[in-house]
């Protein structure tokens, strides 16, 4: 479930990035001075949080993006000022509520810890309308997921150079090209769900997830080889996978993942 | 020459405001994206967003065959904005 994307409220390219530009700083400052403010009222949650960003989104890309998938429309640009906060997983939760109390939101929050997306990743993304009016992204991430962002970023540069490849001679993916995505995809899912194992976010998958996607994320994060959905058996009305694990994996598998 | 993939059903997306068709192989797996041509009135090889409808971001939003059709119609009239 998306809910409501905010909007902003510029329609024009140009006062829009001078907008963003005239927004950062005080975005930067705000966030950090959030982030002092919440160590200080509880530093058995907060004690860790931390802000981070990779500073103002350039002209070049967000005419890119403009132009690419919003047919010019500037109001659908929310990411030209934007950063991460980060903290340990078990407090993700508190750290959405104190953003929810401390700022003013936009739109609904985006929830990708309940629906985390193909490569596994999950963060919860939050708007924000600064006191101008200009509306800036801030991703609420688990420690423990983004300290993977190095290693999966190198797997990141792989696929987006199929893309780039595939882009530019104006083809699908080869054959050659989707086992090799496959396995980067693989990789991440597995590393991110690892994580989200550990941080104990795969408790807040959403109950509506389907069975399928599930699925894929539990065995990632295991040594399988393959897994095959088959008929349910006797009076069990769920259905049973087949999981293929390489050998040896089944003396270190924890207890309820044998089942 | 590499190996071509067959193309065995499609998912359906709106990235941005713009109607993404994702074609499947055999094992389900998305291997390329399509949008519509407002030049020739027809599903175009697209591959743009292959990566951002694996993302699955707060601008990709998945839809069913006939709201992707709808939306294509309304893609060609300048209507999705």
């Amino acid at each position: 479930m998306l809910g409501t994307i905010p909007r902003q409220k510029i329609t024009s390219l140009e006062a829009f990035c001078e907008q963003a530009e005239a927004t950062f700083e005080p975005f930067v400052a705000e966030m950090e001075s959030f982030v002092e403010d919440s160590r200080q009222a509880d530093p058995e949650k907060f004690g860790e949080l931390a802000f981070h960003h990779s500073g103002l989104k350039t002209r070049e890309k967000i005419r890119t993006n403009l132009f690419g998938k919003y047919e010019g429309d500037v109001t659908r640009i929310l990411d030209a000022v934007r950063g991460s906060l980060v903290v340990p997983g078990m407090y993700v939760d508190d750290l959405v509520a104190a953003m929810d109390e401390r700022f003013a939101r936009a739109g609904d929050i985006q929830d990708r810890i309940s629906w985390p997306n193909k490569f596994g990743y999950r963060d919860r993304q939050f708007f924000i309308v600064m006191p101008n009016g200009h509306i800036c992204e801030v991703q609420c991430v688990s420690s423990e997921i983004a300290a993977l962002r190095k290693e999966t970023h190198r797997h990141r540069e792989s696929a987006n150079e199929i893309e780039r490849r595939a882009i530019k001679e104006g083809r699908l993916i080869t054959l050659e090209e989707q086992r090799e995505f496959k396995l980067f995809m693989k990789r991440c899912l597995g590393l991110h769900n690892a994580a989200a194992i550990s941080s104990g976010l795969n408790e807040k998958l959403a109950p509506d997830l389907p069975e399928e996607r599930r699925v894929n994320l539990v065995i990632s994060a295991f040594p399988v080889v393959d897994f095959a959905e088959v008929a349910p058996r006797g009076d069990n009305p769920e259905p049973v996978y087949v999981v293929d694990l390489e050998e040896g994996a089944l003396d270190w598998l924890p207890e309820f993942s044998k089942n | 020459m590499a190996e071509e993939q067959e193309i065995f059903g499609f998912e359906y997306f709106m990235v941005g405001v713009v109607p993404v068709a994702a074609p499947l192989n055999s094992q389900g797996d998305i291997v390329g994206t399509m949008t519509p041509s407002k030049k020739t009135g027809k599903l175009e090889i697209d591959m743009r967003f292959f990566l951002a409808v694996h993302d699955e971001g707060y601008d990709v939003v998945r839809l069913e065959k006939d709201a992707f059709e709808e939306a294509c119609e309304k893609y060609y009239a300048g209507e999705t904005r």
